[in-house]
């Protein structure tokens, strides 16, 4: 039989496909985008409100979102993206992700096994449902003889399993595929599994959806004001002056790298590199594009790198030469900004600059006019 | 250098390099379809470097280049690429990999090689580890691995034996083929096309993190909170339960069972008492322990590695890398060399101890001695610059 499984747009916005769906409800697709935009037209309002509410609270904002119209939901679920997408900040888009892919899970909880089935393949993602205890393991035995069962309602495919949970779920050992029920090629999980991997399978959906764009015309108001609500109090800046932001890096002083003219935040990063201890990937942002743009060999700090607890030389050397701009987007990464820094909590001492780089470059200056002093000092 | 020791030099190869091209007229390799899609290298006896970036379009175009260099070693790259001669990884168009894994006796714990070690300017040897030559002084010791124990190969066999059997009924992949590696392992190829082929390196770890039981929790794959609250114990695994379950139950199999357990580790619809289970804990352990696959976890991670082509000859030992159809049957023996049924006149240049080789005892021989040995063994040892090939004996 094949009966029809209805998904109601309204709760899983990301499934819609936005032109297809403008087209449907306003007669006309995406090339009309500016249209949603009208301040007439509540779906900005809805948007900026939700956005606000999750800066401010995190999860627990979605508490107090209604579950409003397709249209509503939809259009101002694409405007919310679209801000995010000008934003280009990690942390904001982090944030405004993570709670609403908590908002999805919630509804997730009331579907149908059929249902989740449905929205999974609409994710791409290859999920049977089994029915109650499609499968079924003895776990243990009591003294009196008795078994006790453990139950399995759902399986997904292997490969997609892996594709889902390599990215951030692994980490713990009980997403681990060493530690799954893995029979010819699935992987058989309870509903209440089933519903956190589908809610992190659309976080990464929503996530490979924001790519960094330029403000369109119609948000720059908007995007300036949202940036200073949260905490981004410089106003957007274009690439033409990111690039003059770059030649800093280029003026810096290659030949020595001076451990101690490192600003506090970088010393204190790099120490813990140094330790073995295991970096956030925040941390290693932080010093690896701190090192490349002080002119430090690739090899060195690679070399810096191998005392990382989960060090992969081949990947490391990747990601680094990604920073370094010579791979793929050939775009070199300029370090966190101190104001970056500080909202990372990554930030240790106040130094009146605006990015570690600088710092650096007053310290190394301070250390030179010392030394040429005192070998002055000498010659006399 | 006097004119005769360099043209020993010159000379040291020429017969070895004209086996092998007399084999590789048979046009012995088996080819991937998409084999213009594939990087090829090579490595020439003359030389210590690699030739890589290279691509043909057809098999005759291939065996053209290998008739013209004639290969020490030769590899073709797991990858898949739409621009496969491109110098830069970033230039080749990666398409998609094939998983490749790699079981190489010397990894596995247990296995015992005999090892030399040899002074690189003066030829002296030693069974034990030296680091500075007693006889001229040098620092120039090299390590060569001069044969390994049959259990090696078995321990290898067995780590073939768990993972097919978890690639195969636990992860179902079913479609693979075995290779002797042609010096002392076995590589594991599974076809991948299109999305499944573009798996990334994080993915494919997964994988192998999954095969050698790494962040292996005994509690979770024994569901011990089931059985922590009540007067109960965690149940024996059963072979069709899924992942390392499965795994464990084939290896209890193994043990000396009492005929209930092993009907219902078989699936079988009968249950063990508390007693039974309780007392098969210990074996269960070992087995956690037993069912962990040591592969070479770069060649599995690693999307651009290149692998040895099916059929081709190991440089190193000078085997064939042989397709297996079934790893039980499979035997380390003189066979799994295409001169096998010639005789060779060699000369030693080092001293060896008496030592097993694809089944035969050799040595002890000094540095000087002249013998005539089957075209396997003299191949094996001349690969490993231990003797010099002067002749051939049909
Ligand atoms: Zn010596």
């Amino acid at each position: 039989m094949n009966s029809k499984i209805y998904i109601d747009l309204a709760k899983y916005p990301f499934l819609a496909d936005l032109d297809i769906f403008m087209k449907e409800r306003l007669g006309i697709g995406t090339e009309s985008l500016g249209i949603l935009l009208d301040p007439t037209l509540p779906y900005i309002d809805i948007a900026v409100k939700r956005f606000k509410e999750i800066m401010k609270l995190g999860e627990k904002a979605i508490h107090q979102m209604k579950l409003l119209s397709a249209e509503e939901e939809v259009f101002s679920f694409y405007i919310l993206l679209l801000i995010l997408s000008t934003l280009n900040n990690k942390r904001v888009t982090e944030r405004v992700i993570t709670a609403f892919a908590k908002r999805f899970s919630k509804f997730l909880e009331d579907e149908h096994g059929k249902t989740l089935e449905a929205i999974a393949e609409s994710l791409n993602i290859n999920l049977k449902y089994l029915g109650p205890c499609g499968k079924e393991l003895t776990a243990a035995i009591t003294v009196n003889g008795v078994e006790i069962h453990i139950c399995y309602d759902y399986a997904v495919h292997v490969i997609d399993y892996i594709k889902i949970v390599s990215k951030r779920l692994s980490q713990s050992i009980s997403w681990k595929l060493t530690n799954q029920i893995v029979y010819k090629g699935w992987v058989y999980l309870d509903r209440h599994k089933t519903i956190r991997f589908l809610e992190e399978a659309i976080a990464l959906k929503i996530y490979s959806s924001i790519k960094p764009i330029e403000p369109i015309p119609e948000l720059t108001d908007l995007i300036n004001n949202l940036r200073k609500y949260v905490g981004l109090t410089t106003p957007y800046v274009s690439k033409r002056i990111e690039i003059k932001h770059e030649k800093i890096g280029i003026e810096l002083p290659k030949e020595i790298i001076n451990v101690n003219a490192f600003p506090p935040c970088i010393r204190n990063i790099y120490e813990l590199l140094t330790s073995g201890s295991n970096l956030s990937h925040q941390q290693r942002f932080a010093i690896a594009t701190f090192l490349i743009n002080i002119g430090m060999d690739l090899d060195e700090i690679l070399e810096l790198f191998k005392h990382t607890p989960d060090f992969n030389e081949k990947v490391a050397r990747y990601q680094i030469e990604h920073l370094a701009g010579l791979r793929g987007s050939k775009k070199k990464y300029l370090p966190y900004s101190c104001e970056t820094m500080k909202s990372l909590g990554m930030c240790v001492s106040e130094c009146n600059v605006k990015n570690p780089l600088i710092a650096y470059l007053k310290n190394i200056r301070k250390s030179k006019a010392g030394g040429e002093k005192s070998e002055n000092n000498a010659k006399e | 250098m006097s004119p005769q020791e360099l043209s020993d030099i010159s000379e040291k190869w020429k017969i070895i390099k004209d086996l092998f091209r007399e084999y590789y007229r048979k046009r012995p390799l088996k080819l991937p379809q998409d084999l213009e899609l594939r990087e090829i290298a090579i490595q020439v006896f003359d030389s210590p470097t690699y030739i890589r970036h290279k691509a043909f379009q057809t098999p005759d175009q291939l065996y053209k280049f290998i008739y013209l260099k004639i290969p020490r070693h030769i590899y073709y790259s797991s990858a898949k690429y739409s621009n496969p001669a491109a110098p830069s990884m970033d230039e080749k168009g990666w398409l998609g990999s094939d998983l490749v894994f790699d079981i190489d006796a010397d990894h596995i714990p247990g296995c015992r090689q005999v090892h030399i070690y040899v002074c690189k300017d003066c030829k002296y040897s030693s069974s034990y580890k030296i680091s500075k030559c007693p006889n001229c002084n040098s620092n120039n010791i090299e390590i060569i691995d001069l044969s390994l124990d049959d259990l090696c190969i078995d321990l290898a066999k067995n780590q073939v034996g768990l993972l097919i059997h978890a690639l195969d009924v636990e992860l179902g992949f079913s479609n693979f083929s075995i290779y002797f590696s042609g010096h002392r392992g076995f590589h594991i190829h599974v076809p991948l096309e299109e999305e499944l082929a573009k798996l990334s390196s994080d993915e494919r770890r997964e994988i192998v993190d999954y095969l050698k039981g790494v962040g292996l929790s005994r509690d979770l794959i024994l569901f011990s909170s089931k059985s922590r609250t009540r007067k109960a114990t965690p149940a024996l695994p059963r072979i069709s339960n899924g992942g390392w379950r499965t795994r464990v139950s084939r290896i209890m199999l193994s043990k000396d069972l009492k005929k209930e357990l092993e009907m219902y580790i078989k699936n079988m619809d009968i249950l063990p008492s508390y007693k039974d289970m309780k007392r098969y804990l210990k074996d269960l352990n070992e087995a956690l322990e037993q069912g962990k696959i040591y592969l070479d976890e770069k060649v599995t991670i690693d999307t651009s590695r290149l692998i040895r082509i099916p059929g081709s000859l190991n440089g190193k030992a000078g085997l064939i890398v042989i397709e297996v159809n079934d790893i039980e049957s499979f035997r380390f023996n003189q066979e799994l060399s295409p001169f096998n049924e010639i005789m060779m006149r060699v000369r030693y240049e080092t001293s060896i101890p008496q030592v097993k080789i694809l089944g035969m005892s050799i040595g002890p021989r000094h540095r000087g001695d002249y013998e005539v040995l089957p075209g396997a063994i003299a191949i094996w040892l001349a690969l490993k610059d231990i003797c010099t090939v002067l002749g051939i004996t049909r």
